[in-house]
């Protein structure tokens, strides 16, 4: 008994721990009087209506390379990911840990590649992609391909041949047993793999300090920029609401794609 | 409804034949299981059915048509596997309705194929439900429901029930039977296990290294088997070996390390031919071996153990020639003591008379 409430316990003071920082920025989001006093002597709303254009201009840098960036990871993971695991290719062993190896380099080495990979682009095509949004979303894919590649990979641990060839002898040609048995069964991996490749592109800064900028400023970069010049409660305000936002987002896919299936334990 | 042929099949995996040159017939509406070891090639043959292997030689028909080369999804055969393989993201109801959606099979007549395939596997209340909310023994039902939804000529089950304990294996084995009885659907069940393939089935073919060693009926299979391998992997048996001494009228067998010892077998109707002086094998069921000497075949031999095995017990003994004879004695008899030397006799009809062709049976 008191093992599992010691447990329980510590399991709060942990989760309390890691949420502790976000939570003192909501709450200072609203603070009216001196900044960074615990508890704020006087409450106002002002700084969620004085967020100034460039924040909101770097935001939809931000949201535009996220986006973008994950369809991309999608687009290109999930058949990977397929020809990988079943696609009896050769080498398929070495052929998976290249295509994940990205996850281990630093941001910041794929940022220096990423500058340098779209200065060889513009100096054979004249095609300039730095400070751009599509340079930084080809940026953000050599992280999020390989993303969402492991998490559907993973996905199919638990998946079992089986099931597509049941849909084969009931009559559903192959194209059809993939969209309406394969592809559906890997939503779930799908989704969280795109969900994670979001937040990790939202996040970025390495990567988008070098290739973004300019025109392409995105938010992490101009919050960090900010925060080091002249820092002001408006970006706190900003940072409560794309929180919000994210957790919203999870949730919504959680509850639409049963996430908590798909981390969980199997259910098979 | 219709009959299924394999004709001289063969595959090869590489360089390892797994399936050679193999012929087997299923008539309409017959329940036909593959009886053997874990990769004696059951399981490419059903495949073969299934249009999920295409065999190197050798024809597929079905129907009387030639489906070797059809995709499994142009034929119209429904799948049971070991590991369920229902759709996770799809309700019980709509995993039965997806073969009749293919189809395209009006709206109505989807509901009304679905409530009845349902409610002949007992499930109705159930339809709703997500497989992941089903146990063991319900999800296979609901496989099997959604298997014979599409009405499909042959019904293709490989090892079904191996998922699943004991007891709710014996109850899904019935109500497997039942539904094919109420169908008349032509099956194919593949199984490992000679008690399930014995129960279900109305012939049963019994497979090794990809050939079929012999088709019968579970009793002809039991009492007659027409080879030792056979004898030994369907039920217990007990082996001596032999020389023929006479082979007209009841065979006369001489104990191949003393021949004046002589027991009396009778040939099968389709049995093999002997000549005489040609070695032999001659096997008898553990039921059919007496203590005492009641019958005129005898054999003396020592206890080694005696078990009990609930409706009998059965004692293994020590034979002078160095074989094991296996007997069961009734649950209410006296039972004899470990070491004591006794006679046990069976008669002439219960000696089944068996080339030697392999010794694989370790006897
Ligand atoms: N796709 C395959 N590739 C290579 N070998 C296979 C394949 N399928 C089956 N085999 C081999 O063929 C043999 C027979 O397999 P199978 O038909 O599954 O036997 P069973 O169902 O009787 O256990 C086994 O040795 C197995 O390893
Ligand atoms: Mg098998």
């Amino acid at each position: 008994m008191i093992g599992r409430l010691g447990l329980r316990v510590a399991v709060a003071l942990v989760f309390l721990f890691m949420i502790a920082p976000i939570l003192s920025v909501m709450v200072w989001s609203f603070s009216g009087g001196r900044l960074f006093v615990f508890p704020p002597s006087a409450w106002t709303l002002k700084w969620y209506g004085s967020i100034p254009p460039a924040f909101l201009a770097a935001l939809k840098v931000s949201l535009l390379t996220a986006i973008g960036a994950t369809v991309v990871g999608v687009a290109v993971g999930v058949p990977a990911a397929l020809a990988l695991v079943r696609g009896a290719l050769p080498f398929s062993r070495a052929l998976s840990a290249i295509c994940l190896s990205p996850l281990m380099v630093p941001g910041l080495v794929i940022g220096v590649a990423s500058f340098q990979f779209m200065n060889v682009i513009f100096d054979v095509f004249r095609l300039s992609l730095l400070e751009s949004v599509p340079g930084l979303i080809l940026g953000h894919a050599a992280f999020t391909v390989p993303f969402v590649i492991r998490a559907v990979i993973a996905g199919q641990v638990q998946y079992d041949a089986a099931i597509e060839e049941a849909a084969l002898s009931l009559g559903a040609t192959p194209l059809r047993a993939f969209f309406t048995v394969t592809l559906p069964m890997l939503a779930p991996a799908v989704a969280s793999g795109a969900i994670f490749a979001f937040l990790m592109s939202f996040d970025d800064v390495p990567v988008a300090l070098f290739v973004g900028g300019g025109s392409a400023t995105t938010l992490p970069v101009l919050i960090l920029n900010s925060v080091q010049f002249n820092f002001s409660p408006d970006i706190l305000a900003l940072c409560s609401i794309v929180a919000g936002a994210i957790v919203l987002l999870v949730a919504l896919c959680s509850r639409l794609f049963g996430l908590d299936k798909f981390t969980g334990p199997s259910h098979s | 409804m219709a009959e299924v042929e394999l004709r001289r099949v063969s595959k090869a995996y590489g360089a390892t034949e797994v399936v050679r040159d193999l012929s087997l017939e299923i008539k309409d509406g017959e329940f036909l299981t593959l009886l053997g070891a874990s990769g004696s090639g059951k399981t490419t043959c059903l495949r073969m059915v299934a249009g999920f292997v295409i065999p190197d030689s050798g024809q597929v028909m079905l129907g009387g048509r030639d489906a070797t080369r059809l995709p499994a999804w142009r034929r119209n055969t429904g799948m049971v596997f070991q590991s369920y393989a229902l759709f996770p993201h799809l309700s019980v109801a709509e995993n039965v309705a997806y073969g009749l959606t293919v189809r395209r099979t009006p709206k109505p007549e989807i509901a009304a194929r679905v409530a009845e395939v349902l409610r002949l596997v007992r499930l109705e209340e159930f339809k709703d439900r997500k497989p992941a909310q089903l146990s063991g023994g319900q999800k296979q039902r609901v496989a099997l429901a959604r298997a014979v939804a599409i009405r499909p000529e042959v019904l293709l089950l490989d090892e079904p029930l191996s998922a699943l304990d004991l007891k709710l294996r014996g109850e899904l084995q019935a109500e497997i039977r039942r539904i094919q009885q109420t169908l008349g659907i032509t099956t194919l069940f593949v199984t490992h296990d000679q008690g399930e393939a014995l129960g279900i089935s109305d012939r049963v073919a019994v497979m090794r290294e990809g050939k079929i060693l012999q088709v019968d009926t579970p009793v002809a299979l039991y009492q007659r088997p027409a080879s030792s391998y056979v004898a030994n992997f369907v039920g217990t048996t007990n082996f001596i070996d032999g020389i023929v001494l006479d082979q007209n009228g009841p065979f006369r067998i001489g104990h191949a390390r003393d021949q004046t010892q002589v027991f009396t077998a009778i040939a099968g109707e389709n049995g093999p031919s002997f000549a005489k002086g040609e070695p032999c094998l001659l096997c008898i069921r553990p039921e059919n071996v007496r203590l005492g000497a009641m019958h005129p075949n005898r054999i003396e031999a020592k206890v080694i153990h005696v078990t009990y095995g609930g409706q009998h017990w059965v004692a293994d003994c020590d034979r002078a020639d160095g074989g094991i004879m296996t007997l069961n004695l009734p649950a209410q008899s006296g039972i004899p003591k470990p070491g004591e030397v006794v006679t046990l006799s069976w008669a002439a009809e219960h000696g089944v008379l068996l080339k030697i062709e392999d010794r694989s049976h370790g006897a």
